[in-house]
């Protein structure tokens, strides 16, 4: 018996791949959905409006998880050490 | 000697022969050294600490020990002089914070080696390439309102400084032209803040090319890598075919962390490199080229130890006592809770699965489940369910919590504490902080900076735990050596690197913040960790799989253990915020 695949095989693998490929797409698209549709739509929502809004002001990055990534914490940390000093 | 059974791993399997898990064997070699990840993650990231050194230490801004000392005096002078931060006190402290070894010519050369794709709202090509024409265009559109901003802080320091003046006049000794004088300081410094905030960014927006700078970069990291691969028996020019692609996921998932929108929610590179990785490895299926490359453990020892030398010690002191409250007395307290609460309620399957959120949940998020993760050897999926799931309670909080503390008028030292006390991660705390205004932002970022200095303490701890007591059969004895060989080892580097910088940093004093965290470590080991953690990441991604994943959160398990322990956490963290900053310290909290 032959080990080459069929042409319904084939097809099958085709198949597959076309399938594989379209998931990714749509993976893909659900995150250009997120960042262009749906969390834009939730700024407008009135809780989360008002924060997105001081977020952008302030020109903050939300997506940092360390300290030493923010800025803001350098100057917090500057501001509070010597805000405290004559309470000590 | 043979391999111990450990109830962290599924029955039948041993530590040595479950692939998900990486075990250092149960006896010491001296080969080790050269042979094991675990050391070359401390060697590579010693020499980028030692490196990193050499470049900075010798070059420190001009004059720097007199502007320290100048400034110094003028704030301890100004503390004499009123009752209250006067603008001559402001501009001081403005003027130490200015003075860091990064603003330097070479450390901005390095910075652009090292940089990440820039921001964009609605074409990702303007993350890596941004014409003049394009940059001067932005510009003049944001120069008006700059400009603007720029006339608003002016009159604003003129009002202050005739406030001031006339406080002064008075000796300070009239309670309302001190009060009148402070108001007008307030309104300064709201609208500096204003200025300098993305109104200055848009105005000042210079053209760049990344691409060349990333090419090199991945270069440069490449050969960085290979020096332990060539050690670890990993085929070379394997890895080297599929690194490319792995730098360029990373990449990718910066660009897609960069986009405004996704910034402003929190979802940073580090959710998207998972998410890229996971999606193609799902679906198309992850190249075969690229095998050799994922070398997840590699990459995130490296990083923790470069990490470590962040962990700076005596920052757990900057906001006093009510701070080492809030953050370290709370926070294992809540660890140890959630832990047993996942143990012995949830009775949740994997002791590592339940640890990492644990630990993720209530120290710092992402930064602490990639520290707890690896020092109980995780699995890649657990630490993936980790961060996953703190970035979206993340988002969450970052918009729940300020809203719910500014419509009960809480106080921002309380709201403040309470927000850097239980939201994960920091970018996400500076935002929320900031909706409560600059003395509630500056209070949270504070509270949430000592907290990130106890993931050292919590990785330390939870590595020897689970050599001593998990990694072994119920009852059983385990010998100091024993321990010494399960230990690992890249834990060693992580808080050797912590415990040495935390030494130098202590003892240079004030220009400690400028050499050493305003110098090689913002300026080199923080970028160069940040690339090694998204390679890390798009590494797990493109080794994970769905299926696992949801083996992992069956019955939502994780999800009931997150929301139980931070619930736990917000009523801890709020009462001893408020026991600490209103009835034992109130001085503090009025001072500030």
């Amino acid at each position: 018996m032959s080990d080459k695949p069929t042409e319904s095989e084939k097809l099958n693998i085709f198949g597959q791949r076309i399938k594989a490929w379209l998931l990714l797409a749509i993976g893909l698209g659900l995150i250009w959905v997120m960042a262009f549709a749906a969390l834009p739509l939730g700024q407008r929502l009135p809780a989360v409006g008002p924060v997105m809004d001081a977020i952008e002001r302030a020109d903050i990055d939300a997506g940092t998880y360390w300290y030493t990534q923010s800025e803001e914490t350098a100057r917090a940390q500057m501001f509070i050490r010597n805000a405290i000093r004559r309470y000590e | 000697m043979a391999p111990v059974q450990s109830p962290a791993i599924p029955s039948g399997a041993t530590l040595e022969s479950s692939p998900d898990v990486v075990i250092d064997k149960q006896k010491w070699e001296w080969s080790e050294l050269y042979k094991k990840e675990d050391w070359w993650a401390i060697w590579l990231g010693f020499l980028l600490i030692i490196v990193g050194m050499l470049i900075f230490l010798p070059r420190p801004p001009a004059d720097m020990a007199e502007n320290l000392a100048k400034a110094d005096a003028v704030l301890q002078a100004e503390d004499a002089r009123a009752p209250f931060r006067t603008v001559e006190w402001h501009k001081a402290n403005d003027a130490k914070g200015g003075l860091r070894a990064t603003n330097e010519p070479y450390a901005k050369t390095i910075s652009k080696w090292l940089q990440k794709p820039d921001r964009w709202s609605s074409n990702p090509a303007e993350s890596l390439y941004l014409s003049e024409a394009a940059a001067a265009a932005r510009r003049a559109k944001a120069e008006p309102a700059y400009k603007e901003a720029q006339e608003a802080t002016k009159a604003a320091l003129t009002r202050a400084e005739a406030a001031q003046a006339l406080a002064a006049a008075a000796f300070f000794q009239d309670a309302q032209l001190n009060a009148a004088a402070e108001q007008n300081i307030a309104e300064w410094r709201q609208l500096r803040e204003k200025e300098r905030g993305s109104v200055r960014a848009k105005a000042t927006v210079q053209a760049y090319n990344k691409i060349p700078y990333h090419i090199g970069l991945l270069i440069l990291t490449g050969l960085f890598f290979t020096i332990g691969i060539l050690f670890l028996k990993i085929d070379t020019t394997k890895f080297w075919k599929g690194f490319w692609f792995l730098f360029l996921i990373a990449v990718v998932a910066m660009i897609i962390g960069n986009q405004e929108t996704m910034r402003k929610y929190g979802f940073g590179d580090v959710l998207w490199a998972i998410v890229l990785g996971m999606l193609i490895s799902n679906t198309v299926g992850a190249p075969k080229f690229v095998k050799e490359a994922l070398q997840t453990e590699y990459f995130i020892k490296t990083g923790l130890v470069l990490l470590g030398a962040e962990i700076l010690f005596s920052k757990i002191v900057a906001i006093g006592v009510p701070g080492i409250f809030v953050a370290w007395v709370v926070t294992p307290i809540v660890l140890v809770a959630t832990y047993a609460f996942g143990q012995r309620i949830l009775k949740m399957e994997s002791k590592t699965l339940n640890i990492t959120v644990s630990a993720d949940m209530c120290v710092c998020g992402v930064s602490a489940a990639i520290a707890t993760a690896s020092a109980c050897r995780a699995k890649k999926e657990e630490l993936t369910i980790a961060v996953g799931m703190s970035m979206l309670f993340t988002a969450v909080m970052m918009i729940a919590l300020p809203t719910f503390i500014v419509s009960i008028g809480m106080h921002p030292v309380l709201g403040g504490a309470w927000i850097g006390g239980t939201i994960d991660s920091t970018g996400a705390v500076v935002a929320a902080g900031a909706f409560l205004g600059e003395t509630g932002m500056f209070v949270a970022a504070t509270i949430k900076m000592i907290q990130n200095v106890m993931i050292g303490v919590i990785a330390f701890g939870v590595a020897v735990y689970w050599c001593a007591r998990v990694e072994c059969a119920p009852g059983q004895m385990v010998s100091k050596m024993e321990i010494w060989y399960r230990f690992p080892k890249f834990v060693l580097g992580f808080i050797a690197a912590s415990i040495v910088i935390s030494i130098m940093y202590s003892a240079m004093g004030s220009a400690g913040e400028v050499m050493i965290e305003h110098g090689f470590i913002r300026g080199l080991t923080r970028d160069a960790r940040d690339w090694f953690f998204a390679l890390a990441f798009a590494s797990i991604g493109l080794s994970s799989n769905f299926r696992e994943l949801a083996h992992h959160f069956k019955g939502g398990k994780p999800v009931i253990l997150y929301v139980c322990g931070q619930s736990l956490n917000l009523i801890l963290t709020l009462t001893m915020a408020y026991i600490m900053f209103f009835l034992v310290f109130p001085a503090i909290t009025a001072g500030l």
